[in-house]
């Protein structure tokens, strides 16, 4: 454990270094090794480690069965919160039980003549975006699935004796209800095949013009093709997007189109899926640990937070009262208070002491500490001035303006006093270009506390008291 | 969206000179400015047009700080390039790795600052040594070695000039004049190194960059289906030609190794004609250093950020200027190429400095090619 622990530790520190070659059969090694050789955990910390790398070198992966079947749906899948069910998403914690469940219901037979195909189908090049195997056997599996589950899921459907059945084999109701939307991603895969392409790489910014048309016409196509639930495109499309927002105003235009799912239109079913992404992310700031996290990640989940209410209010969605957005809003105040602002005075002034006997051989470190050390200030001083810019709308803008006050309060007090000692002759001895580092330092973290105009007052009196220095 | 040749052509600079040189500003709307000489010899910056239309602004360099909201860094940087008097690339060069060492910029960049100027002056000493040992060997027939251990040492100093005494004879001159000419040839030709050595010097990586940024740039734009994919093109496209154009000239300025003999018994007349293939070669990648390091960064996020970098890119892109390129394959169509008009500069201008763009603008100044 410890011997894989330093060679992942290893991996880390070369993983830029490592060829791509290597990289493809490292990937392939554990991948095929897991549950077998290695245990599952270790296996996925092993391919944690590597992702960075794999998301640049994109090297052909293990490919199973259980992968293909998953791909038509695999953008919904999110990591379970609680054991709810999410409209829209499917829980990871799903899978194992319903490709279980699949893989009982298939044809044995047919599942062996798969497999013999899909291992002696060709590897995809390496840095491939899409691996060709997946379309080609997809096409078989996902239709024979989806048929062979329809059946299951109706009966289940028509009798509640079997439905109850069911959801016990597949360990509860939020199981069978993803399994319910595994079904229908999978009807309506080869749409959602084509799509991808349009809507690719992942994840998908601003719309293009392209991007939009594909889309009405694929929501239009489905909803004209048997008896599908087109709204699981709807899904597909949102899961897809850094900003799901923007699709809103092209479902909300299909108001005469069905999507097969709870009487609701394109638009109700968009909003809707969206509300349960934001309860997510509210719920996943609930369990945030502000001690563990560096300050500039607390600001930007202050932004991200700021930003979505405010789209969520822009566009009527969750309306009235909502604990869990209320929830978040106050953790964030308080995560802001704890992990960004406690400590910035300290942070940031001890960036600008300058070390005074320095014991020999020890400069190189001492140089590393003052570098880390304003680095951290600097950081520490970017995390509060993102916060600034939104703190009103978690209440937090007292809190973070009183702190930006007193440091550059401090700061410049600060600079003064360097500027008195500079006049008083206290840094002869250390000669004009170390009294310039010093003012320096300073000027750099007022300018960035606050602002240019006190930074440049600092400047120009350090400066003409620097020159007034002895040579 | 291509625009016809109209009236705007004519004030496209036709040489370097009036190009002028790309200076590292971190005020956002600043980025990748130009300053350049005046007509009567006073710099001047030429910056884009702030609403998006075509053209630029050109500014009296002296009146930089009192038009734009600049941050302490730019305030600084304006300040020695305006001491040095000079818009020639190595000195912006230097005025804004000096600069950047005052930690203005923050400690990052400034740490990189002292980096590059440590491993410029390395660079110095291996090209130095290897240009000594070619041509020592070459004008002693073999007879004269040369060890590392004769540039670090003054004893060492003195061996190389009293073995040159007779080779100074020969090439009329006298054997401190010969050690200093060949000092001068080394600090010339030390931004690309000498040729067969396995180190790439800065100049070279930043010429070889260029070639990749062009494939990559080609090999991005078949995956993005955005306006960008075209511009993408574009600057690859540009690219190539600044690749096969500083190749050239990288060429012609080392290769007067092969005839040392020649250059050092006919120095003045050589040195002028290597000074100027060599300050061509500078002009020509100038600008560029930039460009690499900012798609560097991109490549690393996500497709949006990449197309804002792209639409950045373009708009910074140092074009050759028509009358350096004269007689060039394909000269004429990647000036056309350029002629599409962009700009992405959301935000960027709003009076006073946003500290996030800034930031932005700095990430890229923390890295190195």
């Amino acid at each position: 454990m410890t011997d894989l622990a330093s060679e992942l530790r290893d991996i880390e520190r070369k993983l830029f270094e490592i060829p791509d070659e290597k990289v493809a059969q490292l990937t392939l090694l554990i991948e095929r090794s897991r549950a077998v050789v290695l245990s599952a955990a270790l296996a996925d910390a092993a391919l944690g480690t590597l992702r960075p790398r794999l998301a640049k070198t994109r090297p052909p992966r293990h490919l199973t069965l259980q992968r293909i079947f998953c791909h038509p749906f695999e953008d919904l899948l999110v990591l379970p919160e609680d054991g709810d069910k999410q409209f829209g998403r499917i829980s990871r914690s799903s899978l194992a039980p319903c490709w279980d469940f699949v893989l009982g219901c298939l044809d044995q037979a047919a599942v062996k003549e798969l497999e013999a195909t899909l291992r002696v189908a060709t590897l995809p090049a390496m840095g491939a975006v899409e691996d060709p195997r997946i379309a080609k056997l997809g096409e078989t599996l996902w239709a024979i699935a989806a048929r062979r589950l329809r059946e299951e899921v109706s009966a289940a459907e028509a009798d509640p004796a079997k439905r109850a059945d069911l959801v016990v084999k597949l360990g509860g109701e939020t199981v069978y209800l993803d399994l319910v939307d595994m079904l229908c991603m999978l009807e309506i895969a080869a749409f959602l095949e084509t799509l991808r392409e349009e809507l690719s790489p992942k994840p998908v910014g601003r719309f293009l013009d392209s991007q939009v048309e594909a889309i009405k016409n694929t929501y239009s196509a489905l909803s004209n093709f048997g008896s599908v639930r087109p709204g699981y495109m709807i899904a597909f499309v949102l899961a897809r997007l850094t900003d799901p927002f923007q699709a809103l105003p092209i479902f909300g235009e299909m108001v005469e189109l069905p999507t097969g799912v709870d009487d609701l239109r394109p638009g109700q079913y968009a909003r809707r899926m969206i509300a349960g992404d934001s309860k997510r992310f509210f719920k996943a700031i609930g369990r945030s640990d502000a001690s563990k996290m560096e300050a500039g990640n607390i600001a930007g989940m202050v932004d991200d937070f700021v930003h979505m209410i405010g789209r969520l209010k822009a566009d009527g969605i969750m309306e009235g009262p909502q604990p869990e957005m209320e929830a978040a809003g106050h953790k964030l105040r308080d995560m802001v208070k704890t992990g960004v602002l406690a400590g910035a005075d300290d942070t940031v002034l001890s960036a600008l002491e300058t070390p005074t006997n320095i014991e020999p051989g020890q400069e190189a470190a001492v140089k590393q500490a003052i570098f880390d050390a304003k680095v951290e200030a600097e950081n520490r001083v970017y995390a509060i001035q993102k916060v600034a810019k939104v703190a009103g709308e978690i209440g937090a803008d007292k809190d973070v303006g009183q702190t930006l006050k007193q440091l550059g309060g401090q700061l410049e007090q600060g600079g003064s006093t360097l500027i008195s000692d500079i006049k008083a002759g206290k840094l002869n001895a250390l000669g004009k270009e170390a009294a310039k580092q010093q003012l320096y330092g300073a000027v750099r973290m007022l300018e960035l506390v606050s602002g240019g105009n006190a930074a440049s007052k600092l400047m120009k009196d350090g400066l003409a008291a620097i020159e007034k220095m002895p040579a | 969206m291509n625009f016809p040749k109209g009236a705007g052509h004519q004030f496209q600079p036709t040489k370097f000179e009036e190009r002028g040189t790309a200076v590292a500003f971190t005020t956002p709307a600043l980025s990748q400015a130009r300053v350049r000489m005046d007509s009567r010899d006073q710099l001047e910056l030429t910056v884009s047009a702030f609403s998006g239309v075509k053209g630029n602004y050109v500014i009296r360099w002296k009146d930089v700080p009192e038009i734009f909201s600049l941050t302490m860094h730019d305030r600084a940087l304006q300040e020695a390039i305006f001491a040095g008097n000079s818009c020639l690339p190595p000195d912006v060069r230097r005025a804004t790795l000096e600069t950047a060492k005052t930690g203005l910029a923050g400690p990052e960049a400034q740490r990189s600052a002292e980096e590059t100027i440590t491993e410029d002056e390395n660079e110095l000493l291996l090209t130095r040594f290897y240009l000594f040992k070619s041509a020592l060997e070459k004008l002693s027939d073999g007879q004269m070695n040369l060890h590392v251990s004769d540039f670090t040492a003054s004893s060492g100093r003195e061996r190389i000039k009293s073995g040159l005494a007779d080779i100074a004879k020969r090439l009329g001159t006298n054997a401190n004049e010969l050690y200093a000419r060949l000092e001068q040839w080394g600090q010339m030709i030390a931004p690309l190194g000498m040729p067969g050595t396995q180190k790439d010097c800065r100049v070279r990586r930043l010429v070889n960059g260029i070639g990749e940024l062009s494939d990559n740039l080609n090999q991005w734009s078949m995956t993005d289906k955005s306006e960008a994919a075209d511009l993408a093109r574009g600057i690859a496209k540009v690219a190539a030609f600044t690749q096969d154009f500083a190749a050239d000239l990288a060429v012609a300025a080392v290769r007067p190794v092969e005839y040392a003999e020649r250059v050092l018994a006919n120095w003045e007349k050589a040195t002028a004609s290597l000074q100027k293939d060599i300050e061509r070669l500078y002009w020509t990648v100038d600008g560029w250093e930039f460009i690499l390091l900012l798609w560097k960064d991109a490549q690393d996020r996500d497709r949006d950020d990449q197309r804002a970098a792209v639409t950045e890119i373009y708009r910074v892109l140092p074009i050759i200027p028509e009358k350096e390129a004269l007689n060039r394959p394909n000269a004429q169509a990647m000036q056309e190429n350029t002629r599409m008009q962009v700009r992405a500069l959301e935000g960027w201008n709003s009076g006073s400095l946003d500290i996030e763009m800034v930031r932005r603008v700095e990430n890229v100044k923390r890295r190195r090619i």
